[in-house]
């Protein structure tokens, strides 16, 4: 957790709230004066500034800063999946407190929560990252069906941050769809270890699905590693483009590299599929330095 | 074609590691069971097999072909590969040993003869042949056999063959090869090799295959190997047996060698053959005659002379050793009866003292009704009787004395031994006269150009002789060439007789069968002879048929066209010869070889040792490489 401390979300430029306890970009109708402009018709009458049309004829609307209320869904895919391998565990617990911290280093609310057969909070602001209670890998359903029945308590507006493996064969566009529904701004995280980036198994194996438990028996030389990567990169590629056209943004990180970095206090490359996020101002580092 | 050669062989027996290598792969192949987060990603792949299916073979992944093909060219490179670049087949002619000596047992605990077979000089040349013929065979074009017997003689000329299953092959080498028999007195080898030689040209190999020890010196590369398989052993032989007849019964000389550097003891059986058409026939049917035990020196050769019944084939045996060839010898009777003469001269004169010189001879009987030799007169009518011969005396009128010098026929029977120094012959003045025929004569004894004894071939065998001699103007019938004269017409008129000459033959020598006269108006059915294996074979339908003693024992010549006893006759070959009987000469060894110098031959070896090992290391190479990737 000592890697997210400098980090704060910042709500995306889509989050309008009238009343919120943050300053949105975007002009609003806060109490805060922003700037002045030209009327345009259909603009708020309430907002003319008549003393600048008293002193030259001119018609003016006074803007005033957008004041928000963020908030963050921390979703966490609850399939058996993610608990196939440890690394993805720490990595996915660390991602959600991750970015529950920078949440309220930025003002914002959270939630987290987890994917199952319904949705479980797990945690909600203020309490502090280390007091979730352990959560439960056992769900062997989709993301799809999970996100089909969102629970009422997620926030309209807010940003929706889902951490999963994606070792799902739903339409990435279908589950989306759903996760977008009625939030301001969607993150994806596919978490994957070492391993499954670049299996180390050789030989005639077994292979044991860990939701299902189906069995699938291959030579695993380095033709065959090669098609699995081969699938992997299409499978990501595939959910890349769906979050490029539905406004989301996809996140790849391999667990151990972050993890390592994390313990030592450092950033580099396992952090970095997490600096597309400071680049596209969904996150800042405090004190202005990216 | 470039065929392939390994210097050494045995190291194919690292080819064992593959198994082995196999084993590995196999045990590395069992199935393990592997936890994986989802098969989502695995699904492309080719399922080995459906669960709870049996694997029923062996998967090989790349890396275990690499790592055989690496293995393999090590074990390759150390076997030493060659290649046979340009090869051109060269003819290839082997000079066979046929003396007797490559027949001796080498050893009598060998493993052959546990398993019952003959461990000879003969049989491992034979072996040698083979694995040559099988081994090297790609280098060898047509194959010529050559016997290395007294006079040397080509077996067969067999042309090569090849076929794409069985390489190269020599059509009826086998039944060739049952020619070789090694019953030859000697290996006239050098004649041999000359007519190897010869038949093969100067881009032949030839191989000499004999119980022989090379000769000294170096053949010269790529042209002639010599392969010796004999062994030094001591040898008891008979090496010499002659029978004669005397007053009260025939005699025997027999001569024993030890060819050994020890003494040893032996024992002499004689026995008299019972019958002639069976001489293997067991000992209850021959009559045994007398035991003489022996014991003799280091080298020595010991002579026995012994009686024994008239009228009885003999066989004299020693105690048997490694050489059976040379330990039994079979001597029949010699019968040579006097030559029955009818003398038609005139009273007196040159009658009385024909008549004398011949019964001087002891081979002439005269009186007889139907004589073998006639004596007559110019004057006197031909004697058309079959099988008399005639000697016509001329003695002419207008003789002259002729001093010489004479020019004799030596080629002739009745020209042998005959010398005229110093003789005055006194005949007619120039050619034959009118009563005696020239035509088809063949002039024994000249005086120049002035014919003095003649010689003139008549139907069924006969001769008609004319002998032209003034004997008072003469010295010729006080000169020793008179009665050497008469008794070369003795003998060759008794060597004429119907039989086989000589009944008791060495080895090798000269076998001659005179045939009764014969109806010239019919075709004669050859003779046959039958050998002692029982074997006939053709011998000729002439009226005089030689051939050469090849086979030791007791042979029969059947004529179809004689009747009751003359249509067979019996006649006995022994070995009889010392040099060959003698074994402490003989030895193993090589020499020569057919590898050609570099740059010299038709054809060059080039190793491929280094191209195994290259293809070895790049192979190594490329498997580091699959290996880093992840290829196994």
């Amino acid at each position: 957790m000592r890697a997210s401390a400098p980090f704060a979300l910042v709500p995306p430029q889509r989050l309008e709230s009238l009343d919120g306890a943050r300053l949105g970009r975007r002009a609003g109708s806060s109490l805060e004066f922003r700037d002045f402009r030209e009327y345009l018709p259909g603009d708020d009458l309430r907002h003319l500034d008549w003393s600048v049309y008293a002193r030259s004829d001119q018609l003016v609307v006074r803007l005033y800063r957008e004041e928000v209320y963020p908030h963050l869904e921390v979703l966490i895919d609850g399939s058996r999946s993610m608990a196939a391998l440890a690394a993805k565990v720490d990595a996915t617990l660390a991602l959600a407190a991750f970015f529950a911290t920078a949440a309220m280093a930025g003002g914002f609310g959270y939630g987290a929560w987890m994917a199952g057969a319904r949705w479980r909070r797990l945690a909600s602001a203020p309490a502090q990252p280390a007091a979730w209670p352990l959560p439960n890998f056992g769900h062997r359903g989709g993301l799809a069906d999970a996100l089909g029945h969102a629970p009422a308590g997620w926030h309209r507006r807010g940003v929706r941050l889902l951490i999963s493996d994606l070792l799902v064969s739903e339409e990435p566009r279908r589950v989306l769809a759903t996760l977008g529904h009625g939030a301001a701004a969607v993150v994806v995280v596919q978490v994957v270890s070492a391993e499954e980036l670049e299996p180390t198994l050789r030989g005639f194996t077994r292979l044991q699905d860990a939701e299902s438990g189906e069995r699938l028996d291959l030579l695993v030389d380095g033709e065959a590693v090669g098609r699995y990567r081969e699938a992997l990169d299409d499978h990501r590629a595939a959910w890349r483009r769906a979050c490029e056209a539905s406004g989301a943004t996809f996140v790849p990180v391999v667990a151990e590299p972050l993890l390592a970095e994390w313990q030592d206090g450092r950033r580099g490359p396992g952090f970095e599929p997490l600096a597309q996020l400071l680049r596209r101002g969904l996150l800042d580092v405090r004190g202005g330095g990216r | 074609m470039m065929p392939l050669g390994l210097l050494w062989p045995w190291a194919l027996a690292g080819l064992l590691a593959i198994p082995a290598l196999v084993l590995i792969y196999w045990l590395r192949q069992r199935t393990r069971t592997q936890a994986v987060p989802s098969l989502l990603l695995w699904r492309r792949q080719r399922p080995e097999r459906q669960e709870g299916a049996r694997r029923d073979r062996f998967h090989a992944p790349p890396l275990f072909w690499l790592e055989l093909a690496i293995l393999a060219l090590l074990i390759l490179a150390a076997a030493g590969p060659t290649l046979w670049a340009a090869l051109e087949q060269r003819p290839l002619v082997v000079v066979l040993d046929d003396s007797f000596s490559m027949t001796v047992e080498l050893s009598a605990r060998s493993a052959r003869a546990a398993e019952g077979r003959a461990d000879t000089p003969r049989q491992r040349a034979a072996e040698a042949l083979r694995r040559e013929l099988d081994t090297g065979g790609r280098r060898h074009g047509d194959l010529t056999l050559v016997l290395a017997g007294d006079t040397p003689q080509v077996l067969a000329r067999l042309p090569r063959a090849s076929t794409a299953t069985r390489g190269a092959s020599w059509e009826g080498l086998d039944n060739a090869l049952t020619g070789w028999r090694c019953g030859a007195p000697r290996a006239n080898l050098g004649a041999a090799l000359s007519l190897a030689s010869e038949l093969g040209g100067p881009r032949a190999r030839i191989l000499v295959l004999s119980d022989h020890r090379p000769p000294e010196g170096d053949p010269g590369p790529g042209h002639l190997e010599w392969r010796a398989f004999g062994r030094a052993a001591p040898n008891l032989a008979i090496v010499g047996a002659v029978r004669g007849g005397e007053a009260g019964g025939d005699r025997i000389l027999l001569e024993i060698a030890n060819y050994s550097t020890r003494p040893a003891e032996t024992t002499l059986e004689l026995r008299a053959l019972a019958s002639l058409d069976d001489p293997e026939s067991p000992p209850e049917s021959s009559v045994g005659i007398e035991e003489v035990p022996l014991r003799l020196a280091p080298g020595e050769v010991v002579r026995q002379r012994l009686g024994v019944p008239d009228e009885l084939a003999i066989q004299a045996t020693l105690d048997g050793d490694r050489l059976p060839m040379d330990d039994r010898v079979i001597l029949l009777p010699e019968t040579a009866a006097p030559v029955a003469v009818a003398l038609d001269l005139a009273e007196g004169g040159d009658r009385d003292l024909i008549e004398r010189t011949l019964a001087s001879d002891g081979r002439a009987r005269f009186g007889a009704l139907t004589p073998e030799l006639v004596i007559r007169g110019p004057e006197d009518p031909p004697t058309e009787s079959p099988g008399t011969w005639e000697v016509v005396v001329v003695a002419e009128d207008d003789a002259l004395a002729y001093l010489g010098p004479f020019v004799v026929d030596r080629r002739h029977p009745l020209g042998e031994g005959l010398g005229l120094s110093g003789v005055v012959w006194a005949a007619g003045r120039s050619g034959m006269p009118a009563a005696a025929s020239t035509q088809g004569t063949r002039w024994v004894v000249r005086a120049g150009d002035v014919p003095l004894l003649g010689d003139l071939a008549l139907d069924g065998g006969r001769h008609r002789l004319t002998l032209r001699w003034r004997r008072d103007l003469s010295t010729l019938a006080r000169s020793p060439d008179w009665p050497i004269l008469w008794s070369n017409l003795l003998q060759w008129r008794i060597s004429a007789r119907p039989g086989p000459r000589p009944v008791n033959a060495r080895l090798g020598s000269a076998i001659t069968v005179v045939r009764p006269p014969v109806d010239v108006s019919n075709t004669p059915e050859p003779l046959r002879l039958r050998s002692p294996g029982g074997t006939e074979q053709s011998l000729g339908a002439g009226q005089e048929v030689r051939w050469t003693a090849s086979t030791v024992g007791l042979h029969a010549v059947v004529d179809p066209a004689a009747s009751g006893d003359a249509s067979v006759r019996h006649l006995a070959v022994n070995a009889l010869a010392p040099l060959e009987s003698d074994l402490g000469n003989l030895g193993e060894g090589v020499l020569g070889s057919w590898e050609d110098p570099e740059g010299q031959g038709t054809h060059r070896r080039l190793s491929l040792t280094w191209l195994c090992l290259l293809g070895a290391a790049g192979l190594l190479v490329w498997h580091r490489l699959l290996s880093r990737g992840g290829g196994r």
